[in-house]
């Protein structure tokens, strides 16, 4: 009986957990926390990271917006920055098995180290479950989370939606300025933008 | 169809397997998109316009952006090279349709798209032609994206004003033109709903416009205030149409949202048709800083307002208390309080005549403390709740939900289905076996607690309405109670005489008993009436499995009653359990339409908006407001009987009088506001404005068609003839 209890238990705790993953994330609200496996095939927890920021970056390699951002460096160099600065930085592919942008494990590590990307982990997501509790929608589509978990920011990576890399140059970047606003503990002045990019392949439902 | 899918999906695995991705998603040589040049006219004639049309003919599947893509994407960019003194104008954007990707909406076209520019030609031209140029940059995309790019030209020659003829292209250029959207023909406003994070378009305008409308959808011109893929539910009544929206990302409200409503007709995929809308934010949107603040003072706290029953109004608290009390007297007739009371009533006689008036009133006051108690502890525990962010009030369908489920419950148990509190009993015997007065007084804190078996489902009903009042109503209620449920033992102590008018103890109690668990099940049946206003079918099927969840578990108590501790936790731990999903699934449910009944009233209704009615007031117009929510009975009556009634909308409509009503159904800060400045904490309240600038008249809570009638006649306007054009 009390493992009948035990299971009813966790049915409920399952349909709540459902529940909760269509409250959209906001701003200033805890960032919903998750546990998924990473290119390497560890455990990667949100919620472990306490104590630092998380950048949350949903990538697809065959987007010509993703490939506007590795191919000037300009990704790159800002998880480089992250990094040193002690916060960790969390590539995330929720692009379904077929779909564009799909990587085992092995081609997301190779892909790492032929563009030279730098992030903490690349977090492989093809079910989308991540990319829904987020309502991820572009690639890219950027998170921003605080130390005490709190979502500080989510949007575009910058203000300029073309797939023009020569835009960057005069483009305000969203991510860099939210993190500095972090940094100095002054307020995100831009705590919401437009993601923009191409969709987020999810696996269709059938 | 079918091999596009298949040429796609390989082009996917190409992609995965590297070496082909930079082929898949590069523009290569093979463009997805036709992209042609055409003029309206065979030549451009110095100081005329010529429309010209970037066309694009996309491969099956394949679509680009309209100006606000959506969820993603990115709209079509003309860039324009013109000889000396031409110049183009923006893109006159045609009427997108909404592309679903998964969880995403984008705003785009597919198969064809013709993209229509006006140039404007200077009056003198060098040259016998002019080549227009146009660098059309696009993003396509199907289940991958691709930015492509062409350069486009076309030559035409100069002929003199009135010469050219029209190009071969002109009819298919007339035609696109036809179908762009035009200015909506009458006026647009919207509000905010910040706690459902919900907006809501209202469009005023010719009723011949709305007929056979089966679908309306709101394309808003920028990112950020709609939410993209949520579906819209549309309510169309004579010349109106409103819309109900989920709020964007940012939760913005600009003083005026902007976009295009596109209305389809006819049986198919439809005839669409759009209309550019600059919609006005209604003064009762996310924050009120209206003139009605004058009668407030300090804001909304979390219990300042409590809209609950009709009975809060200023004559109502009276009404409540006297039944409660009259309740509480009922209480008496339970049997597990009417064996109790035979027997002090015994005692009462066979004792001497005198002393037990004070003994009376010991027990009044141990039963008075008891009920004090309980109000505090509700009391406590809602102010301590609301500082959690628990909203106590009937806008919420999750609180609508819980009530129906308590309703239900207690129904039950006076059914028998259910007990509770069966050991609570025992608890304060000893103490009332104390002689003299302490013991009276101990004896009425039994005689309430030993009670609550049968009592419990009434107290459940008057704590599930007391909630919603403010808390010396609810305080006034539980006394009222109280003073109830002593009174005939405070009589019978005055009089020992009156005990032989007492019935006798008997079977009749238990009967009683079950027949008071009907109106509790009337009273679940109507919360879930209320519950669908708000929701929907979303929401009555959360009631529908609450109640199953509910009944289940009641089952499973009775029938593991008997069992050992941890099993006969299953059942209460299931009713938690059904309660802990139905409750957020009602609250979560989409909002389907508003109370307002579309189908029947015959009077021409606007929905009551402050910025409206100012704009009645400011013409002189007369007005009359009724302001009224799903949940409130006395509104529905009034509704019935009286303004619905064929002669009050005659005198209505010969009185010129515009018919403003406003649904407190949910939140709306600008209808607190007005019944603020009132003196009501609730609806109903009806208000009549005689125009001109006169006063505004307050009518009665109950209504009569006679009353509304002799009401708007009562003070004819001071200057007749009355100068309303439209009376």
């Amino acid at each position: 009986m009390v493992s009948f209890l035990k299971s009813a238990a966790i049915a409920v705790a399952g349909l709540l957990m459902t529940a909760a993953a269509y409250a959209d994330p906001e701003v200033g609200k805890p960032a919903p926390d998750f546990s998924a496996v990473d290119s390497n095939g560890k455990s990667v927890k949100l919620s472990d990271y306490r104590g630092k920021t998380v950048v949350l970056e949903w990538t697809n390699d065959g987007c010509p917006y993703v490939k506007k951002h590795y191919s000037s460096n300009n990704m790159q160099t800002l998880q480089k920055e992250v990094a040193a600065k002690g916060a960790v930085w969390l590539t995330i592919i929720s692009s379904a098995l077929g779909a564009q942008g799909y990587l085992t494990g092995d081609e997301a590590n190779k892909l790492t180290e032929t563009r030279g990307a730098a992030p903490a982990a690349v977090v492989l997501d093809p079910e989308g479950v991540l990319g829904h509790l987020y309502d991820a929608r572009t690639t890219p589509h950027m998170f921003i989370v605080n130390g005490e978990g709190t979502l500080v920011y989510m949007g575009g990576i910058d203000d300029a939606a073309t797939t023009d890399p020569a835009d960057i140059k005069t483009a305000k970047n969203y991510v860099r300025a939210a993190l500095d606003n972090l940094a100095a503990g002054s307020p995100i002045e831009t705590a919401v933008t437009r993601p923009y990019g191409c969709s987020v392949k999810y696996k269709t439902a059938s | 169809m079918g091999h596009w899918q298949l040429a796609s999906v390989l082009a996917f695995f190409l992609a995965a397997t590297g070496w082909g991705s930079a082929m898949a998603a590069e523009a290569g040589p093979h463009h997805h998109v036709e992209v042609v040049l055409l003029a309206e006219k065979s030549a451009v004639e110095p100081g005329k316009m010529i429309t010209v049309a970037v066309q694009e003919r996309m491969e099956p599947g394949w679509h680009t952006y309209w100006i606000n893509p959506g969820d993603s994407g990115e709209p079509t960019s003309i860039e324009w090279s013109l000889p000396q003194g031409l110049s183009a104008g923006p893109i006159l954007w045609p009427i997108p349709h909404v592309i679903s990707v998964g969880p995403l909406a984008e705003y785009g076209y597919d198969d064809e798209v013709v993209l229509l520019t006006e140039i404007q030609v200077p009056e003198k031209i060098e040259g016998n032609s002019v080549t227009l140029g146009a660098k059309v940059s696009y993003l396509v995309c199907r289940e991958i994206c691709i930015p492509e790019e062409k350069h486009v030209e076309l030559t035409l020659p100069v002929q003199s004003a009135g010469a050219a003829s029209p190009s071969a292209f002109a009819a298919q250029i007339e035609k696109a033109r036809s179908a762009l959207p035009v200015p909506l023909p009458g006026t647009a406003s919207y509000s905010a709903n910040p706690a459902k994070e919900s907006l809501r378009l209202t469009v005023s305008t010719d009723e011949k416009l709305l007929q056979g409308v089966k679908d309306a959808r709101f394309f808003p011109l920028t990112w950020g205030s709609v939410a993209n893929p949520a579906p819209q539910p549309m309510k169309i009544s004579g010349g109106r149409l409103t819309l109900d929206m989920k709020q964007g990302d940012t939760k913005e409200t600009p003083e005026r949202l902007e976009g295009l409503l596109v209305l389809t007709k006819g049986s198919g995929e439809g005839e669409r048709s759009g209309y550019t809308v600059s919609a006005l934010r209604g003064p009762d949107s996310a924050t009120s800083g209206s003139l009605f603040d004058a009668a407030g003072g300090s804001g909304m706290g979390s219990g300042a307002v409590r809209p609950g029953a009709e009975a809060a109004g200023i004559s109502g608290v009276g009404i409540a208390v006297l039944f409660a009390f009259l309740g509480g007297a009922m209480l008496n007739l339970m049997p597990c309080v009417f064996p109790v009371l035979a027997l002090k009533a015994l005692a009462f006689a066979k004792k001497a005549e005198h002393g037990h008036r004070q003994q009376g009133i010991a027990y009044l006051g141990g039963v008075l403390v008891s009920f004090g108690a309980i109000a505090a502890f509700i009391v406590a525990f809602r102010e301590g709740t609301a500082a959690l962010g628990w909203g106590f009030q009937f806008q919420s369908p999750a609180f609508v939900l819980a009530l129906a489920s308590l309703f239900f419950v207690m129904g039950l148990s006076l059914s028998g289905v259910v007990s509770f509190g069966a050991g609570m009993m025992s608890i304060g015997d000893s103490l009332s076996r104390r002689p003299g007065n302490a013991g009276y007084f101990f004896t009425g804190v039994l005689a309430a607690i030993a009670a609550t078996p049968c009592t419990a489902p009434f107290m459940g009903a008057a704590i599930g309405y007391a909630m919603t009042q403010p808390s010396y109503i609810l305080a006034a209620i539980m006394l009222g109670l109280g003073l109830g449920f002593a009174a005939p033992v405070v009589i019978l102590s005055i009089s020992p005489a009156l005990q032989h008018i007492l019935p006798k103890p008997g079977v009749w109690m238990v009967t009683l008993k079950q027949v008071l668990a009907f109106p509790l099940y009337a009273t679940a049946a109507w919360l879930v009436w209320v519950l669908s206003i708000q929701t929907g079918s979303d929401g009555v099927m959360a009631a529908a499995l609450a109640v199953v969840g509910i009944g289940f578990a009641a089952w499973l108590a009775h029938k593991t009653a008997f069992s050992s501790l941890p099993v006969k936790l299953i059942a209460p731990a299931l009713a938690v359990a059904t309660l802990a999903v139905t409750l957020p699934m009602a609250e979560t449910a989409e909002t389907v339409s508003a109370a307002t009944g579309a189908n029947s009233s015959v009077l021409a209704e606007e929905p009551f908006t402050k910025a409206r009615l100012d704009e009645l007031r400011a013409d002189g117009r007369p007005v009359f407001i009724n302001l009224t929510a799903a949940w409130c009975i006395t509104c529905k009556v009034n509704e019935r009987v009286a303004l619905k009634t064929s002669s009050v909308t005659q005198a209505f409509q010969a009185a010129g009088i515009t018919y403003l009503k406003g649904d407190w159904t949910r939140a709306n800060p600008e209808i607190s506001d007005l019944l603020r400045r009132f003196g009501r904490a609730g609806v109903p309240l009806y208000l009549f404005y005689p125009g001109r600038g006169e006063e505004p008249r307050v009518l009665p809570q109950i209504l009569t068609a006679g009353l509304v009638i002799d009401e708007i006649k009562a003070k004819p306007l001071i200057a007749s003839p009355s100068p309303s054009k439209g009376a």
